[in-house]
Protein backbone atom coordinates (compact mmCIF):
# COMPACT_ATOMS: atom_id res chain seq x y z
CA UNK A 1 0.00 0.00 0.00
CA UNK A 2 1.37 3.39 -1.00
CA UNK A 3 0.32 5.03 2.19
CA UNK A 4 3.25 4.18 4.42
CA UNK A 5 4.76 7.60 4.24
CA UNK A 6 1.89 9.61 5.57
CA UNK A 7 0.98 10.35 9.14
CA UNK A 8 -2.32 9.55 10.78
CA UNK A 9 -3.41 11.56 13.79
CA UNK A 10 -6.30 10.60 16.03
CA UNK A 11 -7.81 13.13 18.36
CA UNK A 12 -9.68 11.48 21.21
CA UNK A 13 -8.41 8.48 23.17
CA UNK A 14 -11.74 6.86 23.96
CA UNK A 15 -13.05 3.61 22.59
CA UNK A 16 -13.34 4.78 18.99
CA UNK A 17 -9.91 6.41 19.00
CA UNK A 18 -8.24 3.35 20.46
CA UNK A 19 -9.99 0.97 18.13
CA UNK A 20 -9.03 3.10 15.11
CA UNK A 21 -5.36 2.93 16.08
CA UNK A 22 -5.55 -0.86 16.11
CA UNK A 23 -7.33 -1.07 12.78
CA UNK A 24 -4.75 1.18 11.11
CA UNK A 25 -1.97 -1.16 12.20
CA UNK A 26 -3.97 -4.33 11.53
CA UNK A 27 -4.49 -3.15 7.97
CA UNK A 28 -0.76 -2.88 7.58
CA UNK A 29 -0.32 0.87 7.86
CA UNK A 30 3.36 1.49 8.65
CA UNK A 31 3.31 5.29 8.83
CA UNK A 32 3.31 7.42 11.95
CA UNK A 33 0.26 7.10 14.20
CA UNK A 34 -0.33 9.71 16.87
CA UNK A 35 -3.08 9.45 19.46
CA UNK A 36 -4.03 12.56 21.41
CA UNK A 37 -6.35 12.30 24.42
CA UNK A 38 -7.61 14.53 27.18
CA UNK A 39 -7.85 11.83 29.85
CA UNK A 40 -4.62 10.65 31.47
CA UNK A 41 -5.36 7.05 30.38
CA UNK A 42 -4.93 4.98 27.29
CA UNK A 43 -8.28 4.05 25.74
CA UNK A 44 -10.31 1.73 27.98
CA UNK A 45 -13.68 0.01 27.90
CA UNK A 46 -16.39 2.17 29.44
CA UNK A 47 -19.22 -0.35 30.01
CA UNK A 48 -17.70 -1.70 33.28
CA UNK A 49 -17.60 1.80 34.82
CA UNK A 50 -21.24 1.73 35.88
CA UNK A 51 -21.08 -1.93 36.99
CA UNK A 52 -17.85 -3.59 38.26
CA UNK A 53 -16.24 -0.24 39.03
CA UNK A 54 -19.08 0.76 41.33
CA UNK A 55 -19.68 -2.67 42.82
CA UNK A 56 -16.11 -3.81 43.47
CA UNK A 57 -13.66 -1.40 45.06
CA UNK A 58 -10.37 -1.36 43.18
CA UNK A 59 -11.75 -2.82 39.94
CA UNK A 60 -9.20 -2.70 37.14
CA UNK A 61 -9.75 -1.22 33.74
CA UNK A 62 -9.97 -3.26 30.60
CA UNK A 63 -7.85 -1.66 27.88
CA UNK A 64 -9.00 -1.00 24.36
CA UNK A 65 -5.35 -0.21 23.63
CA UNK A 66 -2.90 -2.01 25.88
CA UNK A 67 0.31 -0.27 27.01
CA UNK A 68 2.37 -3.12 25.50
CA UNK A 69 0.63 -2.70 22.19
CA UNK A 70 1.34 1.01 22.10
CA UNK A 71 5.02 0.32 22.68
CA UNK A 72 5.33 -2.57 20.23
CA UNK A 73 3.42 -0.81 17.47
CA UNK A 74 5.25 2.46 17.95
CA UNK A 75 2.15 4.55 18.56
CA UNK A 76 2.92 8.13 19.56
CA UNK A 77 0.68 8.98 22.46
CA UNK A 78 -0.06 12.41 23.88
CA UNK A 79 -2.32 12.01 26.92
CA UNK A 80 -3.71 14.65 29.23
CA UNK A 81 -3.69 17.27 26.54
CA UNK A 82 -6.23 18.70 24.20
CA UNK A 83 -6.24 20.07 20.71
CA UNK A 84 -7.05 23.76 20.50
CA UNK A 85 -7.37 24.19 16.76
CA UNK A 86 -7.10 22.58 13.36
CA UNK A 87 -5.44 24.49 10.56
CA UNK A 88 -7.02 22.66 7.64
CA UNK A 89 -4.97 24.49 5.04
CA UNK A 90 -1.61 23.60 6.56
CA UNK A 91 -2.94 20.30 7.97
CA UNK A 92 -1.58 21.09 11.39
CA UNK A 93 -3.07 20.79 14.88
CA UNK A 94 -2.23 23.14 17.71
CA UNK A 95 -2.29 21.61 21.18
CA UNK A 96 -3.01 23.32 24.48
CA UNK A 97 0.72 23.54 25.23
CA UNK A 98 1.14 25.45 21.93
CA UNK A 99 2.97 22.57 20.27
CA UNK A 100 2.00 21.59 16.74
CA UNK A 101 1.27 18.19 15.23
CA UNK A 102 1.06 17.77 11.45
CA UNK A 103 -1.32 15.29 9.85
CA UNK A 104 -2.01 13.83 6.44
CA UNK A 105 -5.17 12.10 7.63
CA UNK A 106 -6.98 13.18 10.78
CA UNK A 107 -9.59 11.27 12.76
CA UNK A 108 -11.78 13.15 15.19
CA UNK A 109 -13.01 10.80 17.91
CA UNK A 110 -13.54 13.41 20.56
CA UNK A 111 -16.53 11.65 22.08
CA UNK A 112 -19.17 13.30 24.19
CA UNK A 113 -19.42 15.03 27.54
CA UNK A 114 -22.06 14.54 30.18
CA UNK A 115 -24.76 17.16 30.32
CA UNK A 116 -24.39 19.19 33.46
CA UNK A 117 -27.21 19.38 35.95
CA UNK A 118 -27.97 22.65 37.59
CA UNK A 119 -29.96 22.62 40.83
CA UNK A 120 -30.63 25.98 42.43
CA UNK A 121 -29.10 25.93 45.89
CA UNK A 122 -27.10 22.73 45.42
CA UNK A 123 -23.32 23.03 44.97
CA UNK A 124 -22.50 21.98 41.41
CA UNK A 125 -19.17 20.52 42.53
CA UNK A 126 -20.99 17.95 44.69
CA UNK A 127 -22.95 16.45 41.82
CA UNK A 128 -21.55 13.16 40.54
CA UNK A 129 -21.55 12.04 36.91
CA UNK A 130 -20.41 8.88 35.21
CA UNK A 131 -18.31 8.98 32.10
CA UNK A 132 -14.68 8.39 33.00
CA UNK A 133 -12.64 6.14 35.27
CA UNK A 134 -12.11 9.15 37.53
CA UNK A 135 -15.89 9.68 37.74
CA UNK A 136 -16.45 6.02 38.59
CA UNK A 137 -13.74 5.95 41.26
CA UNK A 138 -15.03 9.13 42.89
CA UNK A 139 -18.56 7.75 42.98
CA UNK A 140 -17.50 4.29 44.19
CA UNK A 141 -15.82 5.80 47.25
CA UNK A 142 -19.12 7.35 48.29
CA UNK A 143 -21.26 4.22 47.97
CA UNK A 144 -21.87 2.64 51.34
CA UNK A 145 -24.78 0.91 53.09
CA UNK A 146 -27.64 3.21 53.97
CA UNK A 147 -26.23 6.14 52.03
CA UNK A 148 -29.16 7.94 50.45
CA UNK A 149 -28.46 8.27 46.76
CA UNK A 150 -30.63 10.35 44.46
CA UNK A 151 -30.14 9.71 40.78
CA UNK A 152 -31.42 12.20 38.26
CA UNK A 153 -32.27 10.53 34.98
CA UNK A 154 -33.88 7.17 34.32
CA UNK A 155 -31.85 6.32 31.23
CA UNK A 156 -29.28 3.55 30.86
CA UNK A 157 -26.56 5.21 32.93
CA UNK A 158 -28.90 6.34 35.68
CA UNK A 159 -30.46 2.91 36.02
CA UNK A 160 -27.14 1.05 35.91
CA UNK A 161 -25.78 3.32 38.63
CA UNK A 162 -29.01 2.82 40.59
CA UNK A 163 -28.64 -0.97 40.43
CA UNK A 164 -24.96 -0.83 41.42
CA UNK A 165 -25.65 1.55 44.32
CA UNK A 166 -28.45 -0.73 45.49
CA UNK A 167 -26.05 -3.68 45.35
CA UNK A 168 -23.78 -1.71 47.68
CA UNK A 169 -26.65 -1.35 50.15
CA UNK A 170 -27.54 2.25 49.40
CA UNK A 171 -31.06 3.64 49.61
CA UNK A 172 -31.67 4.62 46.03
CA UNK A 173 -34.13 6.96 44.40
CA UNK A 174 -34.38 7.56 40.66
CA UNK A 175 -35.99 10.76 39.44
CA UNK A 176 -37.08 10.85 35.80
CA UNK A 177 -38.76 13.79 34.11
CA UNK A 178 -40.65 11.68 31.57
CA UNK A 179 -43.67 9.57 32.44
CA UNK A 180 -41.63 6.38 32.06
CA UNK A 181 -38.12 5.02 32.48
CA UNK A 182 -35.89 4.77 29.40
CA UNK A 183 -38.08 7.21 27.45
CA UNK A 184 -35.70 7.25 24.47
CA UNK A 185 -36.31 3.54 23.96
CA UNK A 186 -39.73 4.22 22.49
CA UNK A 187 -41.27 1.09 23.97
CA UNK A 188 -43.89 1.42 26.68
CA UNK A 189 -43.78 -2.35 27.27
CA UNK A 190 -40.03 -2.36 27.87
CA UNK A 191 -40.21 0.72 30.09
CA UNK A 192 -42.90 -0.91 32.22
CA UNK A 193 -40.87 -4.11 32.56
CA UNK A 194 -37.79 -2.13 33.62
CA UNK A 195 -39.83 -0.10 36.11
CA UNK A 196 -41.17 -3.27 37.76
CA UNK A 197 -37.66 -4.68 37.98
CA UNK A 198 -36.29 -1.66 39.82
CA UNK A 199 -39.26 -1.39 42.15
CA UNK A 200 -38.79 -5.06 43.04
CA UNK A 201 -35.15 -4.31 43.82
CA UNK A 202 -36.26 -1.72 46.33
CA UNK A 203 -35.48 1.36 44.28
CA UNK A 204 -37.78 4.34 44.74
CA UNK A 205 -38.69 5.53 41.24
CA UNK A 206 -40.31 8.93 40.74
CA UNK A 207 -41.66 9.51 37.25
CA UNK A 208 -42.72 12.85 35.82
CA UNK A 209 -40.62 14.57 38.45
CA UNK A 210 -37.91 17.19 38.29
CA UNK A 211 -35.62 18.80 40.79
CA UNK A 212 -36.87 22.26 41.68
CA UNK A 213 -34.18 23.32 44.12
CA UNK A 214 -32.23 22.54 47.24
CA UNK A 215 -31.07 24.01 50.50
CA UNK A 216 -27.70 22.34 49.96
CA UNK A 217 -28.67 18.95 51.34
CA UNK A 218 -32.39 18.42 51.01
CA UNK A 219 -33.75 18.30 47.48
CA UNK A 220 -37.04 19.85 46.49
CA UNK A 221 -39.00 18.12 43.75
CA UNK A 222 -41.26 19.83 41.22
CA UNK A 223 -44.28 18.05 42.72
CA UNK A 224 -43.58 19.66 46.07
CA UNK A 225 -41.94 16.60 47.61
CA UNK A 226 -38.80 17.04 49.68
CA UNK A 227 -36.10 14.43 50.13
CA UNK A 228 -32.95 14.06 52.13
CA UNK A 229 -29.98 12.83 50.26
CA UNK A 230 -26.33 12.12 50.89
CA UNK A 231 -25.33 11.85 47.29
CA UNK A 232 -26.63 13.28 44.04
CA UNK A 233 -25.81 11.60 40.73
CA UNK A 234 -26.88 12.93 37.35
CA UNK A 235 -27.24 10.80 34.24
CA UNK A 236 -29.13 13.13 31.94
CA UNK A 237 -27.42 12.43 28.66
CA UNK A 238 -24.38 13.63 26.80
CA UNK A 239 -23.49 16.28 24.26
CA UNK A 240 -21.06 15.57 21.43
CA UNK A 241 -17.69 17.29 21.75
CA UNK A 242 -17.95 19.26 18.52
CA UNK A 243 -16.15 22.47 19.54
CA UNK A 244 -12.89 21.63 17.80
CA UNK A 245 -14.66 20.60 14.58
CA UNK A 246 -16.92 23.61 14.81
CA UNK A 247 -13.98 26.01 15.11
CA UNK A 248 -12.51 24.33 12.03
CA UNK A 249 -15.78 24.97 10.17
CA UNK A 250 -16.54 21.32 9.45
CA UNK A 251 -20.17 20.50 8.71
CA UNK A 252 -22.01 19.93 11.98
CA UNK A 253 -25.53 19.09 13.09
CA UNK A 254 -25.50 18.12 16.76
CA UNK A 255 -22.50 15.96 15.89
CA UNK A 256 -19.87 16.03 13.18
CA UNK A 257 -21.58 15.09 9.94
CA UNK A 258 -20.01 12.17 8.11
CA UNK A 259 -20.98 9.97 5.22
CA UNK A 260 -21.24 6.21 5.65
CA UNK A 261 -17.46 5.95 5.26
CA UNK A 262 -16.76 8.25 8.17
CA UNK A 263 -15.64 11.16 5.96
CA UNK A 264 -16.37 14.68 7.13
CA UNK A 265 -16.77 17.69 4.86
CA UNK A 266 -12.95 17.87 4.63
CA UNK A 267 -11.47 15.02 2.55
CA UNK A 268 -8.51 14.67 4.93
CA UNK A 269 -10.60 14.59 8.07
CA UNK A 270 -12.67 11.66 9.36
CA UNK A 271 -14.80 11.20 12.45
CA UNK A 272 -15.97 8.24 14.52
CA UNK A 273 -17.83 7.41 17.72
CA UNK A 274 -20.18 9.40 19.93
CA UNK A 275 -19.21 12.71 18.30
CA UNK A 276 -20.51 11.84 14.84
CA UNK A 277 -23.79 12.11 13.08
CA UNK A 278 -23.28 9.53 10.39
CA UNK A 279 -25.29 8.75 7.29
CA UNK A 280 -26.75 5.28 7.77
CA UNK A 281 -27.80 3.78 4.41
CA UNK A 282 -29.81 0.98 6.02
CA UNK A 283 -31.87 3.44 8.04
CA UNK A 284 -31.94 6.08 5.30
CA UNK A 285 -31.06 8.93 7.63
CA UNK A 286 -28.23 10.42 9.64
CA UNK A 287 -27.97 9.12 13.18
CA UNK A 288 -25.89 9.93 16.19
CA UNK A 289 -25.46 6.81 18.26
CA UNK A 290 -23.84 6.54 21.67
CA UNK A 291 -22.75 2.97 22.10
CA UNK A 292 -19.87 0.57 22.42
CA UNK A 293 -20.82 -1.14 19.18
CA UNK A 294 -21.08 2.15 17.30
CA UNK A 295 -17.65 3.25 18.51
CA UNK A 296 -16.17 -0.02 17.25
CA UNK A 297 -17.91 -0.06 13.89
CA UNK A 298 -17.35 3.58 13.05
CA UNK A 299 -13.72 3.43 14.13
CA UNK A 300 -13.14 0.43 11.88
CA UNK A 301 -14.84 2.08 8.93
CA UNK A 302 -13.14 5.45 9.40
CA UNK A 303 -9.70 3.91 9.87
CA UNK A 304 -10.17 1.90 6.69
CA UNK A 305 -11.33 4.98 4.82
CA UNK A 306 -8.22 6.83 5.99
CA UNK A 307 -6.21 4.15 4.19
CA UNK A 308 -8.45 4.20 1.12
CA UNK A 309 -9.97 0.81 1.94
CA UNK A 310 -13.66 -0.08 1.64
CA UNK A 311 -15.72 -0.08 4.84
CA UNK A 312 -16.10 -3.13 7.05
CA UNK A 313 -19.33 -4.87 7.90
CA UNK A 314 -22.53 -3.02 8.54
CA UNK A 315 -24.65 -3.97 11.52
CA UNK A 316 -27.92 -2.68 12.89
CA UNK A 317 -27.50 -0.48 15.96
CA UNK A 318 -27.27 -2.55 19.14
CA UNK A 319 -26.89 -1.60 22.78
CA UNK A 320 -27.08 -3.52 26.01
CA UNK A 321 -27.51 -2.54 29.60
CA UNK A 322 -27.02 -4.61 32.74
CA UNK A 323 -29.05 -3.32 35.67
CA UNK A 324 -28.56 -5.74 38.54
CA UNK A 325 -30.17 -9.01 37.50
CA UNK A 326 -31.79 -7.39 34.46
CA UNK A 327 -30.07 -7.70 31.11
CA UNK A 328 -31.59 -5.45 28.52
CA UNK A 329 -30.58 -5.49 24.87
CA UNK A 330 -31.90 -3.29 22.11
CA UNK A 331 -31.33 -3.70 18.39
CA UNK A 332 -32.38 -1.47 15.52
CA UNK A 333 -33.22 2.21 15.60
CA UNK A 334 -36.76 2.30 14.27
CA UNK A 335 -38.09 5.73 13.38
CA UNK A 336 -41.53 4.24 12.94
CA UNK A 337 -43.24 1.12 14.30
CA UNK A 338 -46.76 0.04 13.40
CA UNK A 339 -46.90 -3.30 15.12
CA UNK A 340 -45.41 -4.79 18.26
CA UNK A 341 -45.37 -8.43 19.29
CA UNK A 342 -44.53 -9.26 22.88
CA UNK A 343 -43.15 -12.66 23.78
CA UNK A 344 -43.38 -13.19 27.50
CA UNK A 345 -42.35 -16.19 29.56
CA UNK A 346 -44.70 -16.43 32.53
CA UNK A 347 -42.34 -18.75 34.38
CA UNK A 348 -39.21 -16.61 34.56
CA UNK A 349 -40.70 -13.25 33.59
CA UNK A 350 -38.35 -12.79 30.65
CA UNK A 351 -39.66 -10.83 27.68
CA UNK A 352 -38.78 -10.15 24.08
CA UNK A 353 -40.40 -7.32 22.16
CA UNK A 354 -40.46 -7.44 18.36
CA UNK A 355 -41.07 -4.17 16.52
CA UNK A 356 -42.41 -4.17 12.97
CA UNK A 357 -43.15 -1.78 10.18
CA UNK A 358 -45.54 -3.74 8.02
CA UNK A 359 -44.16 -7.26 7.83
CA UNK A 360 -40.57 -6.13 8.28
CA UNK A 361 -38.79 -6.41 11.62
CA UNK A 362 -37.29 -3.00 12.40
CA UNK A 363 -36.29 -3.43 16.02
CA UNK A 364 -36.14 -5.80 18.95
CA UNK A 365 -35.71 -5.58 22.69
CA UNK A 366 -34.83 -8.47 24.97
CA UNK A 367 -35.32 -8.35 28.73
CA UNK A 368 -33.42 -11.30 30.25
CA UNK A 369 -33.90 -13.18 26.98
CA UNK A 370 -30.47 -12.40 25.60
CA UNK A 371 -30.25 -15.59 23.60
CA UNK A 372 -32.94 -14.31 21.27
CA UNK A 373 -31.01 -11.14 20.48
CA UNK A 374 -28.51 -12.89 18.22
CA UNK A 375 -31.36 -14.05 15.99
CA UNK A 376 -33.08 -10.67 16.06
CA UNK A 377 -29.85 -8.99 14.95
CA UNK A 378 -29.53 -11.57 12.23
CA UNK A 379 -33.00 -10.89 10.84
CA UNK A 380 -32.41 -7.13 11.04
CA UNK A 381 -29.17 -7.53 9.09
CA UNK A 382 -30.11 -10.18 6.57
CA UNK A 383 -33.04 -8.92 4.55
CA UNK A 384 -33.64 -12.38 3.08
CA UNK A 385 -34.57 -13.76 6.49
CA UNK A 386 -37.67 -13.07 8.53
CA UNK A 387 -39.75 -14.38 11.41
CA UNK A 388 -43.02 -16.21 11.13
CA UNK A 389 -45.11 -13.63 12.98
CA UNK A 390 -47.69 -16.15 14.09
CA UNK A 391 -45.09 -17.99 16.16
CA UNK A 392 -43.49 -15.07 17.94
CA UNK A 393 -45.91 -14.52 20.79
CA UNK A 394 -45.50 -18.06 22.12
CA UNK A 395 -42.38 -18.07 24.29
CA UNK A 396 -42.43 -21.86 24.49
CA UNK A 397 -41.55 -22.17 20.79
CA UNK A 398 -37.80 -21.76 20.29
CA UNK A 399 -37.18 -18.61 18.29
CA UNK A 400 -34.97 -20.50 15.84
CA UNK A 401 -38.08 -22.37 14.74
CA UNK A 402 -39.83 -19.11 13.92
CA UNK A 403 -37.08 -18.05 11.53
CA UNK A 404 -38.18 -18.24 7.92
CA UNK A 405 -34.76 -18.55 6.32
CA UNK A 406 -33.50 -21.78 7.82
CA UNK A 407 -30.01 -20.86 9.06
CA UNK A 408 -28.61 -24.27 8.12
CA UNK A 409 -29.35 -23.72 4.43
CA UNK A 410 -27.45 -20.48 4.27
CA UNK B 1 -23.74 -43.37 32.23
CA UNK B 2 -22.83 -41.09 29.41
CA UNK B 3 -26.08 -41.09 27.54
CA UNK B 4 -26.94 -37.57 28.48
CA UNK B 5 -24.80 -34.76 27.17
CA UNK B 6 -24.78 -31.71 29.39
CA UNK B 7 -24.14 -28.41 27.66
CA UNK B 8 -22.49 -26.07 30.11
CA UNK B 9 -23.15 -22.47 29.09
CA UNK B 10 -21.07 -19.40 29.85
CA UNK B 11 -22.65 -16.36 28.27
CA UNK B 12 -22.49 -12.59 28.28
CA UNK B 13 -24.49 -11.20 25.39
CA UNK B 14 -26.62 -14.31 24.90
CA UNK B 15 -24.95 -15.70 21.82
CA UNK B 16 -23.47 -18.71 23.64
CA UNK B 17 -26.91 -19.44 25.03
CA UNK B 18 -28.38 -19.34 21.55
CA UNK B 19 -25.62 -21.61 20.27
CA UNK B 20 -26.33 -24.00 23.16
CA UNK B 21 -29.97 -24.19 22.05
CA UNK B 22 -28.80 -25.08 18.54
CA UNK B 23 -26.43 -27.73 19.94
CA UNK B 24 -29.19 -29.26 22.04
CA UNK B 25 -31.47 -29.36 19.04
CA UNK B 26 -28.77 -31.10 17.00
CA UNK B 27 -28.03 -33.56 19.81
CA UNK B 28 -31.70 -34.46 19.96
CA UNK B 29 -31.91 -34.68 16.18
CA UNK B 30 -29.09 -37.23 16.40
CA UNK B 31 -31.29 -39.30 18.69
CA UNK B 32 -29.33 -38.55 21.83
CA UNK B 33 -30.42 -36.83 24.98
CA UNK B 34 -29.00 -33.61 26.25
CA UNK B 35 -29.65 -30.74 28.60
CA UNK B 36 -28.51 -27.18 29.03
CA UNK B 37 -26.97 -26.09 32.31
CA UNK B 38 -26.04 -22.46 32.80
CA UNK B 39 -22.69 -22.18 34.50
CA UNK B 40 -23.94 -20.19 37.47
CA UNK B 41 -26.15 -23.15 38.29
CA UNK B 42 -23.45 -25.80 37.85
CA UNK B 43 -21.69 -27.38 40.83
CA UNK B 44 -18.24 -28.91 40.96
CA UNK B 45 -19.63 -32.16 42.42
CA UNK B 46 -21.99 -32.62 39.48
CA UNK B 47 -19.09 -32.24 37.12
CA UNK B 48 -16.75 -34.57 39.01
CA UNK B 49 -19.44 -37.26 39.02
CA UNK B 50 -18.45 -37.71 35.39
CA UNK B 51 -20.33 -38.01 32.14
CA UNK B 52 -20.20 -36.21 28.83
CA UNK B 53 -20.03 -32.43 28.85
CA UNK B 54 -20.02 -29.75 26.23
CA UNK B 55 -18.56 -26.48 27.37
CA UNK B 56 -20.08 -23.68 25.31
CA UNK B 57 -18.76 -20.30 26.32
CA UNK B 58 -18.00 -16.85 25.04
CA UNK B 59 -15.08 -14.67 26.06
CA UNK B 60 -15.38 -11.42 27.90
CA UNK B 61 -13.15 -8.35 27.86
CA UNK B 62 -9.49 -9.22 27.70
CA UNK B 63 -9.78 -12.97 27.73
CA UNK B 64 -11.97 -13.47 30.78
CA UNK B 65 -14.64 -16.10 31.22
CA UNK B 66 -18.15 -14.57 31.21
CA UNK B 67 -19.65 -13.28 34.46
CA UNK B 68 -21.97 -16.25 34.91
CA UNK B 69 -18.96 -18.59 34.56
CA UNK B 70 -16.69 -16.91 37.08
CA UNK B 71 -17.87 -18.74 40.21
CA UNK B 72 -17.61 -22.19 38.62
CA UNK B 73 -14.23 -21.40 37.13
CA UNK B 74 -12.92 -20.23 40.49
CA UNK B 75 -14.45 -23.18 42.38
CA UNK B 76 -12.84 -25.67 40.01
CA UNK B 77 -9.48 -24.00 40.49
CA UNK B 78 -9.79 -24.04 44.27
CA UNK B 79 -11.25 -27.52 44.76
CA UNK B 80 -9.11 -29.22 42.12
CA UNK B 81 -11.58 -32.11 41.69
CA UNK B 82 -10.70 -35.43 40.11
CA UNK B 83 -12.37 -35.22 36.71
CA UNK B 84 -11.06 -38.49 35.29
CA UNK B 85 -14.61 -39.68 34.68
CA UNK B 86 -15.38 -36.66 32.53
CA UNK B 87 -15.27 -36.53 28.75
CA UNK B 88 -15.89 -33.17 27.20
CA UNK B 89 -15.90 -30.99 24.12
CA UNK B 90 -15.41 -27.24 23.83
CA UNK B 91 -17.30 -24.70 21.77
CA UNK B 92 -15.44 -21.43 22.24
CA UNK B 93 -16.83 -18.14 20.98
CA UNK B 94 -14.63 -15.14 20.42
CA UNK B 95 -14.09 -11.97 18.49
CA UNK B 96 -10.89 -11.51 16.51
CA UNK B 97 -11.07 -7.85 17.47
CA UNK B 98 -9.08 -9.24 20.44
CA UNK B 99 -6.48 -11.38 18.64
CA UNK B 100 -4.30 -11.98 21.70
CA UNK B 101 -7.08 -13.40 23.81
CA UNK B 102 -9.26 -14.87 21.08
CA UNK B 103 -11.67 -17.52 22.44
CA UNK B 104 -9.91 -17.48 25.81
CA UNK B 105 -13.16 -18.20 27.65
CA UNK B 106 -13.33 -21.66 26.07
CA UNK B 107 -9.58 -22.17 26.12
CA UNK B 108 -9.39 -21.46 29.85
CA UNK B 109 -12.06 -24.07 30.64
CA UNK B 110 -10.35 -26.53 28.31
CA UNK B 111 -7.07 -26.09 30.14
CA UNK B 112 -8.66 -26.33 33.56
CA UNK B 113 -10.72 -29.43 32.86
CA UNK B 114 -7.86 -31.33 31.22
CA UNK B 115 -5.49 -30.42 34.05
CA UNK B 116 -7.82 -32.24 36.45
CA UNK B 117 -7.87 -35.39 34.37
CA UNK B 118 -10.92 -34.80 32.17
CA UNK B 119 -10.52 -36.10 28.65
CA UNK B 120 -11.26 -33.81 25.76
CA UNK B 121 -12.98 -35.37 22.80
CA UNK B 122 -12.20 -33.97 19.36
CA UNK B 123 -10.88 -30.55 18.47
CA UNK B 124 -12.08 -27.37 20.10
CA UNK B 125 -14.45 -25.27 18.00
CA UNK B 126 -13.23 -21.68 17.92
CA UNK B 127 -15.78 -19.41 16.32
CA UNK B 128 -15.02 -15.84 15.36
CA UNK B 129 -18.03 -13.54 15.58
CA UNK B 130 -16.59 -11.77 12.54
CA UNK B 131 -16.64 -14.86 10.37
CA UNK B 132 -19.41 -15.02 7.78
CA UNK B 133 -20.63 -18.33 9.24
CA UNK B 134 -23.20 -17.97 11.98
CA UNK B 135 -21.96 -19.49 15.25
CA UNK B 136 -24.97 -21.79 15.59
CA UNK B 137 -24.41 -23.13 12.07
CA UNK B 138 -20.71 -23.62 12.78
CA UNK B 139 -21.57 -25.38 16.04
CA UNK B 140 -24.05 -27.77 14.43
CA UNK B 141 -21.54 -28.68 11.76
CA UNK B 142 -18.79 -29.15 14.33
CA UNK B 143 -21.10 -31.25 16.49
CA UNK B 144 -21.46 -33.91 13.79
CA UNK B 145 -17.72 -34.55 13.79
CA UNK B 146 -17.61 -34.32 17.55
CA UNK B 147 -20.31 -36.95 17.99
CA UNK B 148 -18.29 -39.23 15.70
CA UNK B 149 -15.25 -38.78 17.92
CA UNK B 150 -17.38 -39.35 20.96
CA UNK B 151 -18.66 -42.63 19.55
CA UNK B 152 -15.11 -43.71 18.80
CA UNK B 153 -13.92 -42.79 22.26
CA UNK B 154 -16.81 -44.70 23.79
CA UNK B 155 -15.82 -47.72 21.77
CA UNK B 156 -12.16 -47.85 22.73
CA UNK B 157 -11.34 -46.50 26.14
CA UNK B 158 -13.96 -46.50 28.81
CA UNK B 159 -15.71 -49.37 27.75
CA UNK B 160 -18.95 -50.69 28.82
CA UNK B 161 -21.13 -51.99 26.06
CA UNK B 162 -24.08 -50.02 27.36
CA UNK B 163 -22.16 -46.80 27.13
CA UNK B 164 -20.97 -47.43 23.60
CA UNK B 165 -24.40 -48.52 22.55
CA UNK B 166 -26.04 -45.44 23.94
CA UNK B 167 -23.71 -43.04 22.27
CA UNK B 168 -23.85 -44.78 18.94
CA UNK B 169 -27.60 -45.08 19.34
Amino acid sequence: MEVDGFSAVIVGAGHAGGRAVKVLREEGFKGAVTLIGAEPHLPYERPPLSKEFLQVPGARQCWVLEPDYVYQQDIRVRLGCSVVSIDRGRQVLTLDDASEVAYDRLLLATGASVRQLSVPGYPAAHIHYLRTIADAQALERRLAPEQRVAIIGGGFIGLEVAASARARGCEVMVIEAADRLLPRLGSAEASEHVLCHHIRCGIDVRLGARLAGSDGRRLRLSDGGVLDTDLLVAGIGVSPNIELASRAHLAIDDGIITDEYGRTSDPNIFAAGDVTRQWNPALGRRVRLESWQNANLQAETAARSMLGLPPGRGEPPWVWSDQGSLNLQVAGAPAEIDRTIVRHDDVDGSTTIFQFLGERLVGGITLNRAKEMALIRRVLTDLTSSFDLSMLADASIPLRRAMRAAPATR
Amino acid sequence: MTGKITILVGTMSGTAEMVADALLEAIEDAGLTGRILRMEKARVETLSAGGVWLVCTSTYGTGEVPDNAKALYAALGEQRPDLSKVRYGVVALGDSIYPNTFCFGGKRFDELLSSFGARRIGERLENDSRSPTYPDDAAREWLERWLESLRESSGDASGTATEGAEISR
